[in-house]
């Protein structure tokens, strides 16, 4: 009798663990704010529920701005992080993060591109008719919405601090769509536009492709990355990658009763392994165009 | 003239399997016909859907193809990704995604895309069809396989790799004849 209440008791504690978040000091993952913070905490929370499941230790999603994600890191309280790859390369740079995994989204996977657009009937021809006009640019660490498209005219002998008439960069967030809209909408002649944003905002029929045209485009690069903190425990790293690399677009998770699609609700297609190498091509741009982390004053 | 009740028993079976021969010959002349007939009808079909297929992809893709021949390839792509809101899962797209791809030099997503596209329609590897793409995919094989050998050899563990290289494979296999 006393061996089935034993028995009895322990059964309930098992089945009891099972919906539990596990125990211990929560792994933070520093997200960066791709639009804003609430889309940020929407979209991630599913992948960081899957990737505690996975990996059996508490996880913290945390959305970050993008300038203060350095900051923030330096100051030890990421464990990983998800960021941009102009992000990834000044991190790994001045504080040695390790490459985990690429985030594979739309027609190159896990690389994209950045572009120079005008409205399909401007006058606009070659980036050199880009003298006196006003232009838009995405926020400034956006390596396909800012680096990418000052580099292609740096490198056409074009100097848009000088040859432009005006240029801004959007202020709050969703600053790649404003930037799309702004030359939609004929507020700008020329925008620095990110492929990938253009392409799904094309996907969700909020644009057509007849509406623009591709002035010049950039070299194609590494797309969003997940790193971790120098130090962090090797079996740690290799569980959380094998993690990323084993997601299909079938893989689930339970949050508040209902079931999600991880990749569905992060807007990703998958993760591959990419080279630290894979990435130059952005450190070349970088210095070009005198950026972090290579700026000289 | 029949001299006795044999010979005329012996004269009425020979003009019964005279009738009789007579009426299989009529009968296979016809079954001739009869099949000739359908593999005419089937060979017309074909054709009709042939053409029908090809004015579809004219008046669909078009665009792209204009676009593409201008070296506009990534207005090209973007419009691909428009068309396949109207036109989801069309093998047509991926063809044209891979030949783009290709274009810009992305071999591993080329090499993706004229795989799916094959296995839509493999009539893209048919020398016979009026759709033929052999040359395409010949040359995206050729220029792509090596590449995605070399980096699965210095990374073994990309499995978008490994992934890409079954594809190379299996197109690889479709030029040769090889069925699915």
């Amino acid at each position: 009798m006393k061996s089935l209440i034993l028995t009895v008791l322990l059964l309930g504690v098992l089945l009891s663990g099972c919906d539990q978040t596990p125990a211990g000091q929560p792994i933070r993952i520093g997200y960066m704010n791709c639009n804003s913070e609430a889309e940020t905490r929407q979209r991630f929370r599913p992948l960081t529920a899957y990737l505690e499941q996975q990996l059996g230790r508490p996880c913290e999603a945390v959305p970050v701005d993008t300038q203060e994600l350095e900051s923030r890191f330096a100051a030890g309280e990421f464990t990983f992080t998800h960021g941009n790859s102009l992000l990834y390369i000044i991190l790994r740079e001045n504080h040695g993060l390790q490459l985990i995994a690429t985030e594979k989204r739309g027609q190159f996977g896990s690389r994209t591109a950045g572009a120079i657009i005008v409205r399909r009937d401007s006058p606009i021809q070659t980036l050199q008719d880009l003298k006196g006009k006003r232009m838009v640019f995405g926020p400034q660490l956006a390596p396909t919405g800012y680096l990418a498209q000052y580099d292609l005219m740096l490198q056409a002998g074009f100097d848009p601090e000088r040859e432009l008439e005006y240029y801004a960069i959007p202020h709050g967030a969703y600053k790649h769509e404003k930037v799309i809209y702004g030359v939609y909408f004929g507020d700008y002649d020329a925008a620095a536009a990110p492929i990938l944003d253009l392409e799904m905002m094309i996907r969700e029929g909020r644009v057509s492709a007849d509406d623009f045209r591709v002035l010049a485009q950039s070299e194609i690069i590494p797309y969003c990355t997940f790193g971790a903190a120098q130090g962090v425990d090797a079996e740690l790293v290799e569980k959380f990658r094998k993690a990323l690399l084993d997601l299909t677009p079938e893989t689930t998770v339970k949050i508040d009763g209902q079931t999600l699609k991880v990749l569905d609700a992060a807007w990703i297609d998958g993760f591959e392994t990419l080279l630290d190498q894979d990435y130059d091509p952005i450190r070349t741009m970088a210095k070009r165009v005198n950026m972090p982390p290579y700026q000289e004053f | 003239m029949p001299r006795d009740r044999f010979d005329q028993l012996m004269t009425a079976s020979l003009v019964a399997v005279v009738i009789f021969v007579g009426i299989l010959l009529a009968g296979g002349e016809a079954g001739k016909d009869h099949h000739q007939s359908s593999a005419l009808d089937r060979q017309l079909e074909r054709e009709m859907l042939y053409q029908a297929r090809m004015a579809f992809i004219e008046r669909n893709y078009d665009p792209v193809m204009i676009l593409r021949d201008s070296g506009a390839l990534q207005e090209a792509l973007l419009k691909l990704t428009e068309l396949a809101r109207t036109l989801p899962d069309d093998a047509h797209n991926d063809l044209l995604s891979g030949d783009i791809l290709l274009r810009m030099s992305q071999f591993d997503r080329a090499l993706a895309k004229l795989a799916t596209a094959v296995r839509r329609n493999a009539d893209y590897v048919d020398a016979a069809s009026p759709l033929n793409q052999r040359p395409l995919i010949e040359s995206a094989v050729a220029q792509g396989l090596p590449l995605v050998r070399d980096r699965l050899r210095s990374q073994p563990d990309n499995r978008t790799m490994a992934q890409i290289l079954k594809d190379g494979y299996y197109l690889q296999s479709r030029l040769a004849g090889g069925c699915e």
